[in-house]
């Protein structure tokens, strides 16, 4: 992999050659569209699915829970999305080791917004021949017109997603009320902002100068290729030596591969590179010179898979192997850390508990002779219904809890502070000693949480 | 040969480049903190103090302060480490 060579001209605003990549269509170009639908639907739909009288999928920041259809997460929970994380990179990882860039090619938002964009653009500049022939002349009404014509697109596209994106985050019925009203908070109109000003500009002129200059995983995906694994490849024992033909496209003149030379896999690539060249860091899979050169071949009768997906092995006429070690390895790995998950949510208990020392007194002796230590317990009840607990002291002989009441109600997905004291007889403690405060529903016994405290008495 | 309607893309600037590396990458750093950040750090429990600033009690406004504030510093080390990387003297 070689560093990007600098520029000879080193300011911020030297002109960046723009790519004006040509539309092809074919299996692959529709396969993408199939992506691209299905995960924009996702992402613009999503906010509007309804649950339990509620948004299904709500990251409630300001009330510090996350809604996931029936669950309800705390920041407690954060170990489950680490997990989560986790699992995302190792399938990341496996799916790489086995099918290449298929992230890029598909499911990357990157793509898959550009796609819409270049999509608007076509729309309104018109092909790719005639997008270069508008840029190169000169303003016209027309010109004026169509440019206006694709930034309105753009950029109520890119507000739109902004919105939805908010929409995760505030309850999108009154986000949308809000908008309608023109009145949300200073930070609602920020955001919906930031993201669409970034969708705009990473899909509408970023577009492949992410991937080649910003993206990490272009970088390190290649330490998960090997020679099995799925790469776009041009078969140079098929095509070679290239050459153009005649008029007639059929008459291959003698000693010529199957390449006749049309470069249309380089005009179709997003990335502007020629895959003839072999692979390079910067071809994001997107198969779009598959469906550029299996027309051509069609075209002049030959087979098609000139380009195509193969692995490195299929290239040099050897067998493919699916199953080896690293991929037994990603795939285990991935199915323990998948199993693992669900059996921690499925299982996770829906109470937690914070023990607080009382910060003004270490410790008090009651007029009985009685030592006294007070706390403030934070009792998390995560549950979709409310739950009476009592709160009792272990691993201290003779401790007695006393709080305002002798059990304590916490509705359905509340916190609830209680000041807890915790006694124990005169003379039996010295110094400092660990022990325990548990928590645990009276109605179900099986909603038990212990969390350690410390207890001091004169030394 | 090259298409000749195709003229090859020019490269980034090392100065842009630099940039806008920095920028992204760091932006995914502080996106990364905020979350553990707050994960673990209410920012209500400001208001229970006299000390700290009161108006970052309000959890919206914490979580959008915190999120800069990470992205200032892992922008400031981010760019340092570009302009370190590239500033070297070649011997």
């Amino acid at each position: 992999m070689t560093a990007p060579v600098a520029a000879a001209d080193d300011s911020l605003y030297a002109a960046h050659q723009k790519l004006y990549p040509r539309e092809v269509g074919g299996r692959f170009a529709r396969l993408r569209i199939l992506a691209v639908a299905g995960l924009l639907g996702v992402f613009y739909g999503l906010p509007w699915v309804r649950w339990d009288g509620r948004q299904a999928v709500l990251f409630d920041l300001p009330a510090r829970k996350f809604y996931i259809f029936g669950l309800t997460f705390f920041p407690q929970d954060f170990y489950l999305l680490t997990w989560l994380l986790i699992i995302a990179a190792l399938s990341l990882f496996f799916f790489t080791a086995v099918g290449g860039r298929l992230w890029c090619g598909y499911a990357c938002p990157q793509t898959v917004w550009t796609e819409v964009f270049v999509w608007m653009e076509r729309l309104t500049e018109g092909k790719w021949a005639r997008r270069i022939k508008l840029d190169k002349g000169p303003w016209t009404a027309q010109k004026l017109l169509r440019k206006a014509a694709k930034q309105i697109l753009w950029v109520s596209f890119a507000v739109f997603t902004g919105f939805s994106f908010v929409g995760f985050f505030v309850p999108v019925h009154e986000l949308a009320a809000g908008v309608a009203a023109l009145k949300l908070s200073s930070w609602e109109w920020y955001w919906i902002l930031f993201y669409g000003f970034a969708t705009y500009g990473n899909a509408g002129y970023l577009r492949e100068q992410v991937c080649k200059y910003m993206c990490p995983y272009a970088r390190f995906q290649s330490a998960m290729f090997d020679r099995n694994t799925l790469i776009i490849s041009y078969d140079a024992q098929r095509g070679e030596p290239r050459g153009s033909r005649g008029r007639d496209a059929a008459l291959r003149p003698p000693g010529l591969g199957d390449c006749i030379d049309c470069t249309l896999c380089v005009q179709a690539c997003p990335t502007g590179i020629d895959i003839r060249k072999g692979l390079q860091y910067e071809c994001i899979a997107c198969a779009a010179c598959i469906d550029a050169c299996d027309e051509v071949m069609d075209k002049v009768g030959s087979p098609r898979g000139l380009v195509r997906y193969a692995t490195q092995a299929e290239i040099d006429g050897k067998p493919t192997r699916i199953a080896r070690p690293r991929i037994l390895v990603y795939a285990s790995l991935l199915c323990l850390l998948v199993v693992g998950f669900a059996f921690a949510v499925s299982h996770r208990m829906p109470l937690d508990v914070d023990v607080l020392r009382d910060r003004n007194a270490l410790y008090r002796e009651l007029n009985d002779g009685r030592i006294e230590n007070v706390y403030s317990i934070r009792i998390i009840n995560k549950d979709q219904q409310a739950h009476e607990f009592k709160l009792s002291a272990s691993n201290l002989p003779n401790a007695v809890v006393d709080s305002d009441s002798p059990t304590q109600f916490v509705n359905a997905e509340e916190v609830k502070t209680v000041v807890a004291r915790v006694r124990v007889p005169g003379g039996q403690e010295h110094g400092g000693r660990n022990f325990l405060i548990s928590a645990q529903a009276v109605d179900e016994p099986r909603i038990r949480v212990t969390s350690r405290a410390r207890f001091f008495a004169e030394p | 040969m090259e298409a000749e309607d195709q003229p090859p893309p020019l490269e980034w600037s090392a100065l842009r480049e630099g940039i806008a590396v920095s920028v992204w990458t760091s932006f995914l750093a502080a996106s990364a903190e905020t979350m553990v950040f707050f994960a673990y750090f209410d920012p209500m429990l400001l208001g229970s103090d006299e000390l700290p600033p009161t108006w970052l009690a309000l959890r919206p406004v914490a979580y959008a302060a915190g999120f800069f504030f990470f992205w200032a510093f892992t922008l400031s080390a981010a760019a340092l480490t570009a302009y370190m990387l590239r500033s070297r003297p070649h011997s």
